[in-house]
């Protein structure tokens, strides 16, 4: 029992999967079963985040959850993210000070490489990989002890439909807030970037910004604003796909949260690359 | 103090939607509160010029570029500017893009007009400093050119002192020569004749130049290059016609000499008083003209400032 | 009424339950036993349409489950309570709140009465007092308990009670078989209680329903249970008499978390 509950994969008829039984596909090769796995995986996804924007039309039920949900994933958040940017900003701008140190490029062209390049890629990206482990590990770990303590069954039979209630609040939540931290981070980054120069003495403020303005473009913070709005997504939903079709018990509950955080991070970087080609 | 989630999110969206536009605005270096006014400029080359580029007035930014467009039937480019309402761009001014747009610099660069013009409207187009590069020309051209100019003077000079030993000489055998010289006075008469219409076109042409001159610092003056290569000719010509004078004193020389040595017809000629006249005012024309030249040479020069040297 | 109509299900190629039939009587309290792994919870999510059998029909009050819609289906279900094994409360929540949880969402009552009625509830379960505490700080009892109280709050037509004794002690087993016998006499509800307590079986089953190897082999009254023509009844029986009083282990699987 114990092995099976691992490649546990719950049947897609069912409404909501039991957790005492293994799923075990029919009589077909291990082999093809394992390469079909993904394609199962994602068609199970997607019906699943279907389902819970299917139902939408119930959402006046749930309202109060998204609220909750956005300051758990929002706001709660924004220390870590303003944290991560901090440095990561501080980081860039120094060591781009230190690999344009030649006579024959001007000082502003510091400001001019580590603002768009925060706005850009590593504001969001990086606030991305802090939510995959903080609130993608956090949803996934909350809806897998959900399932396995049968709470999501519970609420399944005193007639809530436990996808609108507990999936769509959280994704909507990432897709609204995660904007909101990538605006934190950039300014924080920003911020700190220009700290940095004119702490180290390296680079003044006005110098900085003059740069980061000769070479600003509307584009760089929409495209990051696009981004942040995927990878909200991206985060929150995995984690909740990952979260809800958990079995298994504790050790379920921990691959989850494991799959969750690893799978948000690595899609971060599809859609990262996906958005950066198709807008640049 | 406990607040409600709807509170929290609701503020903190509100916060990142703020603090969003706010940064956006300031890094496209907008004037945030301040009120602008539009400002429009055409080029013939934008120059990599893009929008969100600064505008700078004596290297100050004083606002942005807005939208760059080429005017399909002008084919020029047409540049729309925001500028802050704090300083002055008065009537006059002319923009030009200027910086290397390979390091980014590209921005656009507003030479204020006098000082006591109006502030230009809003919506107005900016002057371009038209042609910079015939300017250029022109600066290479001065120095040359004064010098042509100061050697024909000083040939009109020379001349002039000869003509006026000349004149100043026949006092003695005028009278006795008188006859010999009526001889020659129809002569002499078609010589002056023709020398008084090389003076009046010398006049006329150096009359040209200043007034191609004046063209020049008019504002659509685009044909310095014309006007500089009439002056040269005009010099040129001047020259041409200093030396035929030249040689009528030259000529004017052989007769005084004729006349000293007591040649018939040459005293005759000295005889007639009209044509002493004629000869004499001939010459007062010359020297009133070139003195004129020599003392103020601004008046025909006026406003060619690098022209001064004379 | 609840009727299952020769029902059979399967997770990939193991089957659970094959041609399932039983009748769940208005007022009864039936018990249905069986070994760990004999599908007992599988049979009991079919009762509330949590899962769906692959052939074969659940006739809840003469609904069918399986052909019901979704929103059919909810409605369907707020005739049921059901008490899981571990409880199932939402450690987000309070107690009180988890009392009040279902009536939030599908009563019209104001907050006051919403408050009336869980106390309400509380007492019915003999804990007025723990209102105010997170499931957490609760004992298994007393979860239990809780639990009970919510699965009672929108006044179900019918209990389901998910292993109810299993992981407590004798005494608080007592408590819980007292609790059912009482809230069906009082609510006049109809129980399913799924159990291998044959102690807690015998304290409150009307009518036993024995399933074995994917089937049901054995129904019958309660009293009939010791004199049986089933051998795996009989052995089922004997093995629980000797083990009285001592909760048997639960399948790791169905464990809940800690």
């Amino acid at each position: 029992m114990d092995a099976l509950s691992k490649t546990y994969t719950p049947p897609g008829l069912a409404l909501s999967p039991p957790l005492d039984v293994p799923f075990q596909t029919a009589a077909r090769p291990a082999v093809l079963d394992s390469l079909l796995a993904p394609f199962r995986a994602l068609g199970q996804y997607a019906i699943l985040i279907g389902r819970a924007f299917a139902s939408v039309d119930e959402f006046r039920m749930y309202w109060k959850n998204l609220f909750i949900q956005m300051v758990r994933i929002g706001i709660d958040s924004v220390p870590i993210v303003a944290l991560a940017a901090a440095f990561s900003g501080a980081v860039l701008t120094v060591q781009t000070a230190y690999q344009l140190e030649t006579p024959f490029i001007p000082k502003t062209i510091i400001g001019s490489i580590v603002a768009p390049s925060i706005m850009l890629e590593l504001g969001v990206v990086v606030a991305g990989f802090i939510l995959a482990g903080r609130v993608g590990a956090r949803i996934a770990a909350e809806l897998g002890t959900m399932r396995v303590s049968e709470q999501i069954d519970a609420l399944e039979v005193m007639g809530l439909n436990s996808i609108g209630f507990l999936i769509l609040p959280r994704v909507l939540a990432g897709v609204v807030m995660f904007p909101m931290l990538y605006v934190v981070s950039c300014i924080v980054g920003i911020g700190t970037g220009i700290l940095t120069g004119e702490v180290g003495g390296f680079l003044s403020a006005s110098e900085f910004l003059e740069g980061a303005r000769q070479f600003f473009q509307l584009l760089d913070p929409l495209i990051g604003f696009i981004k942040s709005v995927a990878f909200g997504f991206i985060v929150t939903s995995i984690a909740c796909y990952k979260g809800y079709y958990t079995g298994g018990g504790a050790v379920g509950v921990g691959d989850s949260t494991t799959q969750a955080a690893v799978l948000s991070c690595v899609f971060i970087l599809v859609a990262d690359l996906l958005v950066a080609m198709l807008l640049l | 103090m406990q607040y409600s989630n709807e509170l929290k999110v609701g503020a903190a969206i509100i916060l990142a939607v703020v603090a969003a536009f706010v940064g956006i605005r300031f890094f496209q270096n907008v004037p945030l509160f301040e009120s602008s006014y539009t400002l429009y400029a055409e080029f013939d080359n934008a120059n990599g010029l893009v929008s969100g580029k600064p505008v700078r007035m004596k290297g100050v930014k004083v606002g942005s570029v807005e939208r760059v467009q080429l005017d399909p039937q002008s084919q020029t480019v047409r540049v729309e500017m925001k500028l802050e309402r704090g300083p002055r761009v008065p009537e006059g001014s002319e923009a030009s893009v200027a910086g290397i747009s390979a390091l980014g610099g590209v921005h656009v660069s507003i030479a204020p007009g006098p000082r006591n013009n109006p502030q230009l409207a809003p919506g107005a187009t900016l002057g371009t400093p038209d042609a910079p590069s015939s300017l250029g020309r022109l600066t290479e051209q001065a120095p040359a050119l004064a010098s042509k100019a100061d050697s024909v003077l000083r040939n009109t000079n020379a001349t002039m002192a000869s003509l006026n030993r000349l004149l100043r000489r026949p006092d003695s055998d005028l009278r006795q020569s008188l006859a010999a010289l009526r001889g020659m006075a129809t002569d002499l008469e078609q010589v002056t004749d023709a020398e008084k219409a090389t003076l009046r076109r010398l006049l006329q042409n150096l009359e040209s130049v200043s007034g191609d001159l004046r063209d020049f610092t008019g504002e659509n003056s685009d044909s310095l290059d014309v006007a500089i290569r009439r002056l040269n000719q005009s010099l040129d010509r001047l020259n041409r016609g200093l030396a035929s004078f030249e040689q009528t004193s030259a000529t004017l020389d052989t007769i005084a000499t004729k006349l000293n040595e007591g040649s018939g017809t040459a005293g005759r000629l000295l005889n007639d008083p009209g044509l002493y006249v004629r000869l004499d005012s001939a010459a007062a024309q010359a020297n009133t003209l070139l003195k004129d030249f020599q003392n103020d040479p601004g008046r025909y020069l006026e406003d060619l400032t690098l022209v001064k040297v004379f | 009424m609840i009727e299952v109509r020769n029902i059979s299900k399967s997770f990939g190629d193991l089957q659970v339950l094959s041609d399932v039939s039983l009748d769940v009587r208005e007022g009864e309290k039936l018990a249905i036993i069986g070994r760990s792994g004999s599908g007992k919870s599988v049979l009991m999510k079919h009762l509330v349409g949590l899962l769906k059998p692959d052939t074969g029909h659940v006739y809840v009050d003469d609904q069918d489950l399986c052909c019901a819609s979704y929103e059919r289906l909810r409605e369907l279900r707020k005739r049921f309570g059901v008490l899981f094994q571990g409880g199932a409360l939402f450690d987000s929540m309070s107690s009180f709140e988890n009392i009040a949880f279902p009536l939030r969402y599908f009563s019209s009552l104001s907050d006051a009465e919403i408050e009336t009625r869980v106390q309400d509830c509380l007492d019915l379960v003999n804990l007025s007092d723990v209102g105010a505490k997170n499931p957490s700080e609760l004992s298994g009892g007393m979860r239990k308990r809780v639990a009970l109280a919510r699965a009672i709050s929108m006044e179900p037509a019918y209990i389901l009670y998910d292993e109810p004794t299993s992981g407590l002690d004798p005494e608080t087993s007592n408590t819980i078989n007292d609790l059912i016998n009482q809230l069906a006499r009082e609510l006049n509800v109809t129980s399913v209680v799924i159990t291998h307590d044959m102690h807690s079986v015998l304290e409150v089953a009307d009518r036993v329903a024995f399933l074995h190897n994917q089937d049901l082999e054995w129904v019958g009254p309660v009293a009939e249970v010791h004199d049986c023509a089933s051998p795996n009844l009989n052995s089922f029986v004997r093995a629980s008499e000797y083990k009285i009083g001592d909760p048997s282990p639960t399948s790791p699987l169905s464990e809940p978390s800690p």
